[in-house]
């Protein structure tokens, strides 16, 4: 799953505006503080969302044209809300690309709904035609791919809950043991303890790889291991896992809660990687350098391009390790002027920083667009 | 005449250079980039405030030597803590060590470019209502005294450039009530008649001599 190019526009007409931008495999947003990073990454995790979770309504623009499974498509929907404030699809069109040519599978407006040439009966306007007809041969890999889109988040308690003690349903063990699918380890919401859990017991050669990958890059972590809660003092029905570590010269399980900051994300990440499904999907992660030290900020160019995988990573930074490890052509840099956010390709810039010796983010710190990323 | 222009510190620098260097020299206009500069062109790269400015000279020096069409290299930097002329050998020492095709000038803002703007005396109401630029003003006068004199505020644990820096910024904030001044957006400082008062205060007295530095780098 890779998206190609994305334009979107959040909540009402009033709200931002991101203009059409082209995405690569690793796509680097870059931008000053309020020129609309963070809510990029969110227009495009909602709008995944407006299709794969049936509780959720989200009012914008979307045109998306993204690839999956070998096949293209063009998703472009308009929501709004109507007289009482209940969220409805105002038009949608559904493009696929067969040998360049284009082809209509849907249609749609409040008043006719075309599915692949085909007139529908009228269908409920609060979900999106790829909900409705997520089952259909023509639709489902569309679907499929919009299932494939991971935000993660590096603060608050969302974060917090990942290292938090967790019980791991028995059921999902037994089918994940028959399955042995790492796209089921992907979807299961379970967090960081169970999902290392898991992984070592039905994918021991990943877990051995993750734990190696953390302590190489922590190396005055001795041992790492999975204990259970129990270990530490707590007592829960059924399975509920804790990783742990051991410094050097300290003789002591610390609990994976009690892990810096620092070293939560760098085993938050590695773990990601790790399970990402292996077809590919979207990983979205915003300002992960936050609060790290060196040697947790270092860390992550290099596990982007190393990561043996075919997903597609759109991530957000302001730092100057992590801007000027990642090549010039796959930043794109985000510019606000009132609610319209502009973006300047990296591979626009490419040429002229190619032409000075100074380093890539000291040009770009001087670059108009970027100084002056919101008007 | 092309100049490249170096700027060590925050990008609030930057942008007074942008705008003060054409009123030294209005023959020059800016580009945004050294690849851009044609004829009488003139682009700035700032430092940012980030450290390895001697990193940022160096490839400064390569991209003069690259871009044959540079005539000139200034290299503008705050003396801080040093005196002028420590400052100044420093900087001396470093740029003799590297071949330059261009010429090279070196600023050296003694001690920082809040110091120069401290020089428009203007700026200074003659009876502040500001409790902090009274005390200020009473410990040592930029009106009178020379700015570049400036001495650390111990009282406020402050040394001379975050001293010169709070003290021009509560007098914008006396004298102009919405004005505020900050170190990465310096607006108010980028006016012709800001810059034109600062220039008369070098001409007119032997105050801020080291902007005598920016003066000649331009011309």
């Amino acid at each position: 799953m890779r998206i190609l190019s994305y334009e979107a526009s959040s909540g009402s007409e009033d709200d931002l505006h991101f203009l059409k931008m082209d995405l690569g495999k690793i796509n680097l947003i870059v931008g000053n503080s309020g020129a609309g990073k963070t809510r990029l990454l969110n227009t495009i995790f909602n709008g995944a969302r407006l299709v794969t979770r049936k509780d959720k309504f989200y009012i914008g623009f979307w045109d998306i044209t993204l690839e999956h499974d070998s096949n293209k498509y063009r998703w472009i929907i308009k929501t709004s809300k109507d007289e009482e404030e209940v969220g409805k699809v105002v038009e949608e069109r559904i493009l696929s690309y067969k040998d360049e040519k284009e082809i209509v599978l849907v249609d749609r407006t409040d008043e006719y709904f075309l599915f692949n040439g085909d007139d529908l009966p009228k269908l409920s306007l609060s979900e999106s035609s790829i909900t409705l007809l997520q089952d259909e041969k023509l639709i489902k890999p569309l679907y499929e791919a919009l299932t494939l889109i991971m935000r993660r988040n590096f603060s608050g308690s969302v974060f917090e809950e990942q290292s938090s003690y967790q019980s791991l349903p028995q059921s999902f063990l037994k089918k994940i043991r028959k399955s042995k699918s790492l796209k089921d380890l992907f979807h299961s919401g379970l967090n960081l303890n169970c999902k290392l859990y898991v992984l070592s017991k039905v994918f021991k050669d990943i877990y051995d790889k993750i734990c190696g990958e953390f302590i190489a890059t922590f190396p005055f972590v001795s041992e790492a291991k999975l204990l259970n809660a129990e270990d530490f003092g707590i007592s829960f029905p059924g399975i509920v896992p804790v990783f742990a570590l051991k410094e050097k010269y300290i003789n002591k399980w610390i609990a994976l809660n009690e892990f810096s900051s620092g070293m939560k994300k760098v085993l938050l990440i590695l773990c990601d990687i790790h399970i990402l499904p292996e077809d590919g999907c979207v990983y979205l992660i915003d300002e992960y350098e936050n609060s790290l030290g060196v040697n947790a900020i270092n860390f992550f160019p290099s596990v982007l391009f190393e990561a043996e995988t075919k997903s597609q990573f759109i991530i957000t930074s302001h730092h100057p390790y992590i801007i000027g490890n990642v090549p010039v052509k796959d930043w794109i840099i985000v510019h606000r002027k009132g609610n319209q956010v502009n973006v300047k390709q990296g591979v626009e810039l490419e040429d002229r920083f190619g032409k000075s010796k100074q380093k890539a983010f000291v040009q770009l710190i001087n670059d108009p667009f970027y100084v002056e990323g919101v008007e | 005449m092309n100049l490249y222009i170096l700027v060590e510190g925050e990008m609030g620098a930057q942008k007074l250079y942008q705008h003060w260097v054409p009123m030294v020299n209005p023959n020059l206009a800016y580009v945004p980039h050294i690849s851009l500069i044609e004829k009488d062109n003139f682009s700035i790269l700032g430092g940012g405030g980030y450290p390895g400015y001697f990193d940022i000279i160096s490839s400064a020096i390569e991209d003069v030597n690259l871009h044959d069409n540079v005539d000139r290299l200034v290299i503008s930097v705050d003396s801080e803590d040093l005196s002028y002329e420590e400052k100044l050998e420093e900087m001396t020492d470093y740029v003799s060590k590297i071949s330059c095709r261009a010429d090279i000038r070196i600023i050296i803002q003694h001690f920082c470019f809040e110091t120069w703007a401290l020089g428009n005396w203007t700026i200074i109401r003659p009876h502040p209502q500001s409790l902090k630029l009274i005390q200020y003003k009473g410990f040592y006068n930029v009106r009178s005294e020379d700015p570049e004199l400036l001495p650390p505020y111990d009282l406020d644990e402050l040394n001379r450039a975050q001293f010169a820096a709070k003290y021009l910024r509560h007098a914008l904030n006396d004298k102009y009530r919405n004005l505020t001044y900050i170190k990465n957006n310096p607006k108010s400082l980028l006016h012709p008649k800001y810059y034109q008062r600062v220039k008369e205060r070098f001409e007119q007295t032997n105050h801020i001599s080291s902007f005598s530095d920016f003066l000649s780098a331009f011309n």
